[in-house]
């Protein structure tokens, strides 16, 4: 909404006739509490609960860390009726990795007890921040008014580094516009998780964290001085203007543990809570395995 | 809950409760020992005329011999049955005046009736308080605040009840402590009250050969002149040398207590907490805090006047949708926990227990979600008349102020003048409403002279705007908060912690507060 075409004056006079809406807290207390679940009991017990309704969540991690395989299954999750942790549900999922992983999607959904899943999941691609943006514009009159009998109240974004790798240099006027981006599109976002109750869930690669003790990269955000991932020290992509961005960030991260003589690797799979409001700091194990991700115990 | 299973009065207040019985047996025991043997057929109570002026009659003998006797009988009968609340006490007050005088008799009944009124307040406070706390709680608290509003011209309205018969005196000997009239007040009053009800009935005791019924006693003179003395005692509290509403008074001797953090290091380099009557901005990277911090405040505030706090109410502006109902639910229960524990050693409840549960602290924070910059600035606006309606409201939070400004907009200047009207508008919110602002922002890298440098957002525009500025900052592994700016504050930094509680101290090793 650009300030040239809203009436200047009305801002200062203080006129502005759209009282907001009071609420008083006890009512809001089921709403702001639903959760939708990952679909594993362990995963859900260190996010207390699952993904919270309203607010945009962010999961972090490098390439084949498990992002995109809990997002599928959280597309899935979201069909579960609420007794059982979801949302009863259809789901939007917004690509800008190519390809969209439609077979791991399918075998997940087989294996699922839902009757139709993918009938309820809708995909769009995107190739850039303003194709997002004009993307999420028409998935406002989706969510308002869903074509099928369930109403969408989850949406995916996988990933969002991806939208904004290729446009902008590293200069400082690109990435002030960059950040500028930035906060339109989590505007947006949160204003509609608010509006439709929805769960929000973006994905996020991560950088090498390079340079001088006192770089930007060395900054520590959220509960741990440095996030670790494959033996390198991260973090994630989009700096400090994205991370004020989000509400809760989950990092994952993966070791590769050469077992027995070189003879097999062993990937151990790790979840932790960067930073959240309801959350204090947690992680959990977890395994990928041909049914979903699950956590582990120790 | 576990409080009220307690026993609620603690081993010292038993002991005077049982001191007092037992010295008011003691005293009738010694009178009836030491008396010569005789017929004691007229010893009764009191409860009509011809009673006392029986009794009058029958003991005008023993006055002159067994003065002390009777005067110990006298105040001991007196004081039973003002604390129990038998009535009758005004033929005793008759008898005063009928044994021994005018002057001698109005300072006996000014001191039996005192001191009985003195034993039946404790009796009420022991028993009563409890007992109404659980039956009205709704219509105490009520009357507390109504209270508490006066608290400054208490004396007076006091002694209007006393000398004026608006209210039975055994009336106010109850409620009094039950609706938190100290006692150093409530004797005062009853002393000084007391006199000229004292002297009317006294003088009649005189004459008591005389008086047909108790109505002649209070004919409309006495009563005229007893409203008259009434209205001069109260006459000040009407007259006032500028116009003060009851909640001026009640917000100047709050003013001067700031909203503690729940960390008690912080709390010191702030000078005690957050300030109101000012604009404190709360900056820090995402993580460190500052959205906790706002519930703990938001919470904090409503700490009720007795355990130490404002007991106030708090407005919270989310704009970036981190307040967790969840998590606010965990900081109350722990900054409950924590008042019980601080205040353990008071047995009783110092308020009515439901004050102390979630759900009213919950109800006592209006929450506000702005979705865009226009909803943010509509909301402020709004505030303006919902403070007006909601005096109590003692902070306001707003978590993030600038997140919906950092998008772009077209015209740069605009956004300024728009977070300064902001800005302004919230300052002149502390002055007129004697409140607190907690302003919460994120914070930017900017590339100076080379090297990326941390700063809060907007800073260019907004940095007048705010009296404090605190910022949030990781220490090895440790949270702190350094005092960036302040008129009257040293900068000194003091490190916190975030527990399943709220904020709250660094519990490990002493760490002490590290000035600049």
């Amino acid at each position: 909404m650009s300030l040239d075409r809203v009436d200047k004056n009305w801002l200062f006079r203080g006129q502005f006739m759209a009282r907001p809406h009071i609420e008083p807290l006890n009512p809001l207390l089921h709403l702001s509490s639903q959760k939708l679940t990952l679909g594993c009991p362990l995963l859900d017990h260190r996010l207390r609960g699952g993904l919270p309704v309203g607010s945009v969540t962010e999961i972090a991690g490098e390439s084949a860390s498990g992002k995109t395989q809990i997002c599928l299954q959280i597309l899935l999750s979201a069909l579960l009726p609420p007794s059982r942790g979801g949302l009863s549900a259809a789901s939007l999922f917004i690509h800008s990795e190519f390809p969209f992983p439609l077979r791991r999607l399918r075998a997940l959904s087989s294996s699922s007890s839902l009757s139709d899943p993918l009938d309820h999941i809708f995909v769009a691609a995107a190739h850039s921040p303003h194709d997002l943006l004009s993307l999420l514009a028409a998935a406002e009159s989706l969510v308002a008014r869903p074509p099928t009998r369930l109403p969408i109240r989850l949406i995916v974004i996988d990933s969002i580094a991806a939208l904004f790798r290729s446009d902008f240099d590293n200069t400082p006027s690109d990435l002030k516009k960059r950040s500028f981006l930035f906060f339109k599109i989590a505007a947006k976002l949160k204003e509609q998780a608010r509006r439709f109750g929805l769960v929000v869930v973006v994905t996020n690669q991560v950088v090498d964290v390079v340079g001088s003790e006192d770089g930007p990269g060395r900054l520590r955000v959220g509960n741990y001085a440095y996030l670790c991932s494959s033996g390198r020290q991260v973090c994630p992509a989009l700096g400090i203007s994205w991370a004020n961005c989000v509400n809760t960030r989950l990092f994952l991260s993966r070791k590769d543990m050469i077992v027995e003589n070189n003879a097999s690797s062993r990937t151990t799979r790790r979840m932790q809570v960067v930073f959240a409001p309801h959350l204090p700091e947690a992680s959990c194990e977890f395994v990928i395995v041909r049914d979903g991700v699950f956590g582990v115990d120790l | 809950m576990g409080r009220n299973s307690k026993f609620p009065l603690s081993r010292c207040e038993v002991a005077a409760a049982v001191g007092v019985v037992a010295s008011l047996g003691l005293g009738l025991a010694a009178v009836y020992f030491s008396m010569p043997s005789s017929d004691y057929s007229f010893l009764k109570l009191p409860r009509t005329l011809e009673d006392i002026q029986d009794l009058r009659d029958n003991l005008e003998s023993y006055t002159s011999d067994y003065t002390i006797q009777v005067l110990v009988g006298y105040c001991t009968v007196y004081i039973f049955m003002q604390t129990f609340m038998i009535p009758g006490t005004i033929f005793m007050s008759l008898l005063a005046g009928a044994l021994f005088g005018v002057v001698r008799g109005v300072a006996l009944v000014v001191f039996a009736a005192t001191a009985g009124a003195s034993s039946c307040y404790f009796l009420s406070y022991l028993i009563g308080r409890p007992l109404v706390f659980s039956l009205w709680p709704d219509k105490l608290s009520f009357f507390q605040k109504q209270v508490a509003r006066r608290r400054e011209k208490l004396l007076n309205y006091m002694l209007f009840l006393r000398v004026t018969p608006t209210l039975p005196n055994t009336f106010i000997n109850v409620a009094s402590p039950i609706v938190d009239v100290p006692y150093h007040i409530f004797f005062l009053a009853t002393i000084i009250g007391l006199i000229p009800a004292a002297y009317v009935t006294v003088r009649a005791g005189i004459a008591i050969g005389e008086l047909r019924s108790v109505a002649d006693l209070y004919d409309f003179q006495a009563i005229a002149t007893l409203f008259l003395i009434g209205i001069v005692s109260v006459t000040p509290t009407l007259i006032s040398r500028r116009a003060q509403t009851a909640w001026d008074m009640l917000s100047e001797e709050q003013m001067q207590k700031p909203i503690t953090t729940g960390c008690e290091e912080l709390d010191t380099i702030l000078g005690g907490g957050i300030q109101c009557k000012a604009v404190t901005e709360i900056g820090g990277i995402p993580g460190i805090g500052k959205t906790q911090l706002g519930i703990q405040l938001a919470v904090n505030v409503q700490i009720p006047v007795q355990y130490g706090g404002l007991g106030g109410k708090a407005v919270y502006i989310d704009t970036e949708g981190s307040f967790m109902v969840e998590r606010a639910h965990q900081i109350i229960e722990g900054c409950i926990a924590d008042l019980f524990e601080k205040f353990e050693h008071r047995k009783q409840s110092l308020v009515c227990p439901y004050i102390l549960q979630p759900n009213s602290f919950l109800a006592n924070i209006f929450y506000f979600r702005v979705c865009s910059y226009t909803e943010q600035i509509a909301a402020v606006n709004y505030l303006e008349k919902f403070l007006e309606e909601h005096k109590d409201v003692k902070i306001i939070v707003v978590d993030s102020i600038t997140f919906h400004f950092r998008r772009d907009f077209d015209d740069l200047a605009m956004r300024t003048r728009v977070l300064g009207g902001m800005s302004s508008k919230l300052m002149r919110f502390t002055k007129k409403h004697n409140l607190a602002v907690v302003l919460l922002n994120q914070v930017t890298t900017k590339f100076v002279d080379g090297s990326f440098q941390l700063t809060l957002a907007l800073g260019d525009s907004w940095s007048h705007a705010c009296t404090n500025r605190i910022i949030l900052y990781w220490n090895g592994n440790e949270r702190h908060a350094y005092i960036d700016k302040s008129p009257s504050l040293r900068s000194a930094s003091a490190p916190f912690q975030v527990t399943s509680k709220g904020i709250r101290n660094v519990t490990s090793n002493c760490k002490r507060v590290r000035m600049m």
